[in-house]
């Protein structure tokens, strides 16, 4: 009879405990969503921004007068070879587009230089700009007839329960 | 467990739990064998190996740019990845990298017409198909959104969006971030990465008690009751401590134009001139929402059902939080058999 008993107090604690921490995350989640916790919080990130911002500098240009290169000429080499490599990508795609042509054989050649000419348009000036020329621009008739029939209809929303 | 058996367990369930707490960083996290299919700066492009490929339209994932996408194939036997495999389906994983201060002029138009596009590209080349599905998790949801809206016809047959945030206005991040007292600016204008400590720090003071107390306090008691949980508890607490710089031009345009101006939902928001129109989406949509999701309440995702012009839009709002709803011990036998469902249903030719 004793054992439970001891068992039951054990849990007590346990509950007591559990509650006592719910309460408190409940309270502290009620305090962060006030605003003067977001001003807090935004306040913070700007000191720690700035302070950040400060020693960085200070110690590029430590290192610039000792003519050591710094994170920043650094970063700046490694900015050139990130645009390199996107011409490079660029490259690959437009090499890739005509490769694939080729392969199409001469048969298809005709209609499928006009097709790829628009889509080389398209794909390296992609409306957001970008490249490639997608599987989009090749899709064939059918499939996107298909799609564009299945959407024709309304909008149905399926709630699954 | 009586009090006296509770106080001889003690010492050896803190030891147990200091080498849990510990060797975290040990754990291994992302164990499906994968190939790099194609790289571009920091960003990868993975194709997951598989005997058994049934569905002939791949799916391409797309996670967020905080944390790594590796919450997709967390660990073996709770892996979406592994889950996806074995339901016959051509999984390829598309990963962010790390970016570092060269990435400083990433902005969301390079993320989304230039990674994703290309991704998108080579994931169809790669699989020998015309079509895809794009199933985007949280700002990666909203990425593939802006994709789909930019391309409504096109290479995407099938959009899944996962706790994603469309119009986040009533939300605890907008609250701090979207007035004037946040200069954004002066943020970005310091950092040319954001320090993903920093983000994570502001995730977890969104539940403060929960992150920096409760999770401990689970894990001991788990420890204390003769448990196991050391497999679980490093691989998620691996994963959430694992997080990547977020390059400041996109973060100063997220916070501005997502939370400052809620430009998406409300159609002004341009990606190279191009503008993000929601109404224009027509690929086949699942919309997933968490009931519990305090970082990208399902309030916050629910605009897009209203304002997509697709004919075929799914919403399967489930208990869960913002990533145990996918990552947590239920997931395999809840949402995932859901999501595979879906899926299989538009993936055949």
């Amino acid at each position: 009879m004793s054992e439970p008993e001891i068992e039951s107090a054990d849990e007590r604690v346990r509950a007591l405990y559990e509650d006592a921490e719910s309460k408190a995350a409940d309270a502290f989640e009620d305090l962060v969503s006030k605003p003067s916790f977001g001003v807090l919080l935004a306040r913070s990130a700007e000191n720690v921004a700035a302070v950040t911002k400060i020693s960085s500098d200070l110690a590029d240009l430590v290192l610039r007068n000792l003519r050591v290169a710094g994170r920043a000429d650094v970063t700046r080499l490694a900015r050139q070879i990130n645009r390199i490599e996107d011409k490079l990508e660029r490259v690959l795609q437009e090499i890739e587009e005509l490769r694939d042509e080729l392969k199409r054989g001469p048969a298809a050649g005709a209609p499928a230089e006009a097709e790829v000419d628009g889509a080389a348009g398209l794909s390296h000036e992609p409306p957001n700009g970008s490249g490639a020329a997608n599987g989009a621009s090749s899709k064939p008739a059918s499939k996107s007839g298909s799609k564009s029939d299945s959407k024709a209809g309304s909008k149905h929303i399926s709630e699954v329960p | 467990m009586s009090t006296l058996e509770t106080l001889a367990r003690a010492p050896r369930a803190t030891l147990e739990f200091a080498n849990v707490i510990l060797t975290t960083s040990d754990a291994e996290i992302g164990p499906t064998p994968r190939e790099v299919v194609w790289t571009h700066r920091g960003t990868t492009l993975y194709r997951y190996r598989s005997e058994r490929r049934e569905h002939s339209i791949p799916v391409l994932l797309v996670f967020a740019l905080i944390n790594r996408p590796q919450i997709f194939d967390l660990r073996k036997g709770n892996s979406f990845v592994e889950f996806l495999l074995a339901e016959g389906f051509d999984v390829f994983l598309l990963d962010w990298g790390v970016p570092d201060e060269a990435d400083s002029d990433m902005g969301l138009a390079e993320f989304v017409c230039d990674e994703l596009h290309w991704a998108i590209r080579e994931t169809l080349r790669c699989a020998g198909e015309e079509e895809l599905t794009l199933l985007g998790w949280c700002i990666g949801g909203t990425l593939c959104a802006m994709y789909c809206a930019l391309h409504p016809v096109g290479a995407v047959r099938n959009a899944a969006l996962l706790t994603t945030p469309i119009d986040p206005s009533g939300s605890l991040y907008a609250r701090w971030v979207s007035g004037d007292d946040y200069d954004i600016d002066l943020i970005a204008d310091s950092y040319p990465v954001i320090p993903g400590a920093g983000i994570d720090v502001a995730n977890k003071l969104m539940k403060p008690v929960t992150n920096y107390v409760t999770t401990y306090r689970r894990l001991f008691q788990n420890i204390l009751d003769g448990k196991d949980p050391r497999t679980a508890y490093q691989s998620m607490a691996k994963w959430v401590a694992d997080n990547p710089p977020f390059p400041s031009r996109a973060f100063r345009e997220w916070v501005t134009w997502m939370y400052k101006e809620n430009r998406l939902v409300a159609g002004r928001l341009r990606l190279r001139g191009e503008r993000v129109d929601l109404t224009a989406i027509e690929q086949n949509l699942l919309v997933v929402t968490a009931g519990s999701d305090h970082i990208a309440p399902r309030e916050g995702t629910l605009p897009l059902l209203d304002l997509v012009a697709s004919g075929d839009v799914t919403h399967l709002d489930r208990p869960g939080g913002h990533i145990g709803l996918m990552a947590g011990s239920t997931a395999k036998q809840e949402i995932w058999p859901e999501l595979a469902d879906w899926l299989r249903e538009r993936s055949g030719h």
